[in-house]
């Protein structure tokens, strides 16, 4: 009966209603892109970050990452390598040679890590190979080749920017050109003391989404490092992928790997990179003040319209009291009445946020105008937004909460009418 | 000049040009540096002690404000004492490009990595002529493998008293980037010496770096432990 009444009543003035039906649906769908927004470009970031740089798995012996002296290698790196990728766990594994040192031409020198790896396995690990802009991935040049990132090669003077605005033949912007089967002279510490240096010459250019990397890395082949530094077979980091994702925190082998090898750091990529788990949680914070900020909005504006809706049916209010409702039952309908207004517009802002998630998680969102600080950040140049299913229910859940309270003033301002003035109003 | 052992010609000039420079068993000089930059120009004055290839020691004595700075190589190694901070650093090679004390110079500048000897192609160009000195011209392109920036180095030698009177030095694709050049010969410490050096980057338009030695003496005796870390931060 209550239920008909506040139905009617929903539909008795359609513009205020659908008034708040548009606030409230318009609101979820902020809410919801603004989320799938951070939570895409959050997820990209770490899945760039684990595939190009940590991976999921990454062991060191015990002490080299308090000093990264290079004297502290993996005893018996390349064996314990050989038994992780027997692993039925692990989908790849590569082993590293890492130094400290400078790479100069005649241009001037400049501080760079210097990674020695073997080519096909990281291929498989960090899919290097895919970042190769210009000449080739170690591929061409029988001793010394070296990759450089596409920032390095800009300040060595190899790279040729276009001039803005000019064409290719096809009409596409033009690419920058890079110089490339250049001299190079490596220098670094080996253990010792001794300062070692080498002749490479680059055999291509990198460019990952972040331009710091490119800058401070370069790679070169796993055995020529070891030729130069005096080591054979050497190896100060292994770097694992693993099937999935999930198990890099929990799996036992990892965990035995650890326990059997007191002497190694294992560590998963959240270890590794604690700067991603601390930017992932400020991004959710950032999110839910915003999210706060535009339920707030939208909670005046049901207020608003509530309150307009009692005031207009104040002597109709009136009448109902005279006639003998009680006060739980006239509280009741105008709660009952918000909550019809936000199950409507709660799916339909649903619905539509919905799709407009898909549509951007499809096409994704442009931000090469941003690119330059992006690239500093490490965040791609395009965004595609997505969010989990329970993110849906939590803001719904929300804005539905939100609907109720703002209906609390406008149905306590209706139970503080006489009915005898109430009545007598215009 | 025959055909046979024409190349043994040019690297017996190199060889005898490389003795001729640090040929002496040790020697203590005094000079100032000058640096040039285009809106200003700081001159500094510097003490500096050689023994054979091994070791060398450099020492601010003015301005005040760097008094007591001082520089030390010891074989491949280079050492830095700040005495306004009171640190001792060990240059780490990325360091080793960084400008010595200013000037266009570089700590690498102090460490010969390579020899200039063997791991170079030589080539003999025709004469020429520099500060009135009869000069031989000489092309330097440094081996495949070997670790060194250059391209190639064109290096004039004084067919008298066997000083390298200029050199150029070239990066990879031919152009020019340092000149390193003597403007005066003159007696000094018993022998022709060049008393005025300059270094100019060729792309940096009003940068240069002159040294200008007041004194020297050569053949002083120094024992191998004056070049100490110790000894650098007591040194006068």
């Amino acid at each position: 009966m209550l239920t008909q009444v506040a139905w009617r009543n929903v539909w008795r003035s359609k513009v205020r209603s659908l008034v708040v039906i548009t606030a409230i649906s318009l609101g979820l769908i902020a809410g919801i892109f603004l989320m799938s927004f951070s939570w895409g470009m959050n997820t990209q970031r770490t899945r760039d970050i684990i595939e190009t740089r940590t991976s999921h798995i990454q062991i060191h012996q015990k002490h080299y990452k308090d000093d990264r002296k290079m004297s502290l290698f993996i005893p018996q790196g390349m064996k314990l390598l050989d038994e992780v990728k027997t692993e039925p766990e692990v989908k790849a594994a590569t082993a590293r040679i890492l130094a400290n040192g400078m790479i100069s031409n005649a241009r001037g020198g400049f501080g760079v890590q210097i990674n020695g790896i073997i080519p096909e396995e990281e291929a498989k690990v960090t899919k290097l190979d895919t970042r190769v802009v210009a000449g080739e991935y170690f591929e061409g040049l029988k001793t010394n080749p070296i990759l450089i990132g596409d920032k390095l090669a800009e300040k060595m003077g190899w790279k040729e920017i276009p001039e803005p605005g000019v064409k290719n033949e096809d009409g596409s912007p033009a690419q920058p050109t890079y110089q490339i089967r250049k001299k190079v002279v490596l220098a670094f510490q080996a253990p010792g003391g001794k300062t070692k240096y080498g002749s490479f010459k680059v055999v291509g250019v990198y460019k990952s989404i972040n331009s710091k990397f490119d800058e401070s890395n370069v790679f070169v082949q796993f055995e020529d490092l070891n030729r130069l530094t005096g080591t054979e077979n050497q190896a100060h980091e292994i770097a694992i992928m693993l099937n999935d994702q999930n198990m890099a925190e929990d799996s036992t082998f990892l965990a035995s790997l650890a326990a059997g090898n007191p002497q190694l750091l294992v560590e998963n990529w959240k270890d590794i990179s604690p700067d991603l788990k601390l930017i992932d949680e400020t991004f959710a914070i950032t999110v839910y003040i915003f999210m706060g900020i535009i339920l707030l909005a939208l909670l005046f504006g049901i207020v608003n319209t509530m309150l307009m809706a009692v005031m207009e049916r104040t002597k109709e209010l009136g009448m109902l009291m005279a006639i003998g409702m009680n006060k739980d039952k006239i509280f009741s309908m105008i709660m009952l009445e918000t909550i019809f207004l936000s199950t409507i517009g709660g799916p339909i802002g649903l619905l539509l946020g919905y799709g407009l998630v898909r549509l951007f998680g499809n096409i994704g969102i442009d931000l090469s105008s941003m690119a330059e600080a992006g690239a500093q950040m490490g965040i791609g140049t395009m965004v595609y937004t997505d969010l989990e299913t329970h993110y849906y229910f939590q803001i719904a859940l929300m804005v539905v909460v939100t609907a109720l309270i703002a209906a609390i003033y406008p149905a306590y301002k209706a139970l503080q009418l006489k009915p005898v003035e109430a009545i007598r109003s215009i | 000049m025959a055909v046979p052992g024409y190349s043994q010609d040019v690297k017996d000039i190199i060889r005898k040009s490389e003795e001729i420079r640090r040929g002496v068993e040790s020697s203590e000089a005094e000079m100032t540096m000058t640096i040039v930059r285009p809106t200003w120009t700081r001159t500094m004055s510097i003490k500096s002690w050689a023994k054979g290839d091994d070791y060398a020691l450099i020492l601010v004595l003015s301005p005040a404000r760097d008094k007591g700075t001082a520089t030390l190589k010891r074989q491949k190694e280079v050492w830095n004492w700040v005495p306004r901070i009171e640190r001792t650093i060990k240059l780490p090679p990325s360091m080793m490009s960084q400008p010595l004390l200013g000037s266009d110079f570089t700590n690498e500048d102090l460490v010969q990595e390579v020899s200039i000897i063997d791991d170079y192609e030589h080539k003999l160009l025709k004469d020429s002529t520099i500060q009135g000195r009869k000069c031989w011209k000489i092309e330097l392109v440094p081996h495949e493998d070997v670790a060194v920036v250059w391209g190639k180095i064109i290096s004039f030698v004084d067919q008298k008293d066997y000083i390298g009177m200029r050199s150029e030095y070239y990066d990879e694709d031919g152009y020019l980037v340092n000149v390193l050049q003597v403007l005066e010969v003159k007696p000094m410490g018993g022998k022709a010496f060049p008393t005025k050096i300059e270094m100019v980057p060729a792309d940096e338009e009003g940068h240069k770096t002159v040294m200008e030695y007041t004194s020297i003496i050569f053949d002083k005796d120094i024992s191998d432990s004056f070049f100490s870390v110790q000894n650098m931060k007591r040194v006068r």
